[in-house]
């Protein structure tokens, strides 16, 4: 298998090499630095390949960044396709969920990545000092805002798309009720077939709970009891009906047990929700107390500029021989202005 | 979603006897309503007398189900209903029930003969569990809670905005004071030095 993969990684650096001689020559400062390759930086020369090969590595990862929103963006296109559609039956949740949740995984981690960015920029900056490179500074900044840009559209395109779903799920769901309710059992699995009488039912909130007797479930039971924690056993009729008893008893415990697990995990949502918001508006206090100091200040140079206004009139008014000069002057300066255009 | 039939026997005999029941026959005919309700009532007798004490069970039938849950003391409960009618609920509901039959009646009224309770309780809470999203406590809680986190993170959003519309003020008030703070250094050195020179700055601003 060896013999097919060619380790052409010396012809790609000496390419490399050569682009950067040739560019070197022609090119701007800039562009080649860009280029270099991302060779380690001799100590003599230390700050300034240490900037190229920052930069080149902040490119890098701005490249990552921006292709990792894009494919992020493809499946939330693909997510809204999916939760379009509004057919009764053929709804896929499965993949559906296993899409959002990829989604959600991806803006997180691009949400990580971004901010690592900005530190990075951030740092960067200390090292390069004031030497001229605000272009690149203010480059760099402009694309790390871009790519909060892009991820914000992508986050606000997610969430409506969720809403869009949960409003399908809705009306589909009263559709059902309206249509489905009232007919006979045609939906119905026919392998659920209640066989005996103590038919457990197939609701899905046994899923948790763990067999009685600590085995692990046998799917294959003929008399279908498809929940987990099917029997381990096969034993002859009245035993069967016995455990399937029991474990209706458990069922219905456990299954008050996840509902108030459930309202649980909701309330702890809740909680770190309202902290969120709490931290998003302690960040904006301070963006208002600098408000607040830019208001006064304006308001100081105001008033300063109209008492020096107010001081020239006086200075002005006290004298007639100066408001005659003064308005001369004005008057012949608007006839130039005139004759001019 | 609907309930069809509350009821309490007792189960300690064979045929188990009706102590107290309540029906909700609305959605049929008015020919098939008698005929349904002796079905029901057969039906919740059969499964009553199946049920041992001190357990929980449910039976499904045509298109309905049967919880029932048979207490210790000799009387069951028995609560039938299509099949979408969450499970959780019903059994709650049978335990609320049962509790209260047991503090409103002693035993001695029930335990023999052909005697037939008045218990209001049960068509109240017919009607009531129609909708078991509000009538379950449990399940109001969760959808109470689920509403909350639709509104707080529609609040998020708002604060996000808030947040944007803050920096552009940011950004306008420092260019602001910039702005103003030229005015006045230029107002400070210009005015003092020649009066030619307020035609000048009157022309610059008006440029502006």
């Amino acid at each position: 298998m060896a013999v097919a993969i060619q380790d052409r990684t010396a012809e790609f650096r000496s390419c490399v090499a050569a682009i950067s001689r040739i560019s070197s020559s022609t090119a701007s400062a800039a562009r080649s630095q860009l280029l270099a390759p991302n060779s380690p930086p001799p100590p003599s020369d230390g700050n300034a390949i240490r900037t190229r090969g920052q930069r080149t590595e902040f490119a890098m990862r701005a490249a990552s960044i921006s292709k990792d929103i894009n494919s992020a963006m493809n499946k939330l296109q693909r997510l809204a396709q999916l939760a379009k559609r509004k057919t009764l039956f053929d709804d896929k949740p499965v993949e559906i969920a296993q899409l959002t949740y990829v989604i959600k995984q991806d803006l997180a981690k691009i949400n990580t990545s971004i901010s690592e960015l900005q530190n990075f920029v951030k740092t960067g900056k200390k090292h390069w000092g004031r030497k001229g490179e605000s272009q690149v500074d203010e480059h760099s900044e402009n694309v790390v805002v871009l790519l909060q840009g892009k991820l914000t559209d992508v986050t606000a395109g997610f969430r409506e798309v969720l809403e869009v779903r949960t409003k399908n799920i809705q009306a589909s769901k009263t559709r059902t009720e309206q249509f489905i309710s009232s007919s006979s059992a045609a939906v119905k699995d026919p392998n659920f077939q209640s066989a005996s009488p103590l038919y457990a039912q197939a609701n899905g909130g046994t899923s948790s709970l763990e067999n009685p007797y600590g085995a692990t479930g046998n799917p294959e039971n003929p008399y279908g009891s498809k929940n987990s924690d099917g029997e381990y056993l096969t034993l002859p009729d009245q035993q069967q009906s016995l455990m399937m008893l029991e474990e209706q008893q458990d069922t219905y415990i456990s299954e008050r047990n996840t509902a108030i697990e459930a309202i649980e995990s909701t309330i702890n949502e809740l909680g770190g929700i309202f902290s969120q918001l709490a931290t998003m508006v302690a960040e904006q206090r301070e963006v208002v107390q600098r408000i607040d100091a830019d208001t006064e200040d304006i308001a100081i140079n105001i008033s300063g500029a109209q008492r020096e206004l107010l001081k020239y009139f006086a200075t002005v008014s006290s004298n007639r021989w100066l408001m005659v000069r003064v308005f001369g002057i004005i008057i012949i300066f608007f006839l130039l202005w005139v004759l001019v255009s | 979603m609907k309930l069809l039939y509350i009821a309490i026997y007792r189960n300690s005999t064979k045929p188990a006897k009706e102590l107290a029941a309540a029906k909700d026959l609305s959605d049929f005919g008015f020919f098939e309503r008698k005929s349904f309700g002796e079905f029901l009532t057969f039906f919740a007798t059969t499964v009553a007398e199946r049920t041992a004490p001190s357990q929980r069970q449910s039976v499904e039938e045509n298109n309905y189900m049967a919880h029932t849950y048979a207490r210790a003391e000799g009387v069951a409960g028995v609560i039938i209903a299509d099949k979408e009618y969450p499970i959780r609920v019903a059994y709650s509901l049978l335990n609320k029930l049962l509790d209260q039959f047991l503090t409103q009646f002693p035993r001695g009224q029930w335990a023999n003969g052909d005697v037939t309770l008045s218990f209001p309780e049960l068509e109240s809470s017919l009607a009531k569990y129609q909708n078991p999203q509000q009538a379950d406590s449990i399940m109001r809680v969760q959808q109470e809670l689920d509403e909350t986190k639709i509104v707080l993170h529609k609040a998020i959003e708002s604060v996000l905005q808030r947040g944007e519309e803050l920096d552009s003020l940011v950004a306008k008030s420092s260019a602001l004071s910039t702005t103003s703070k030229m005015f006045y250094k230029e107002a400070k050195n210009n005015l003092s030095s020649c009066p030619f020179i307020l035609a000048m700055l009157c022309a610059v601003i008006c440029e502006l």
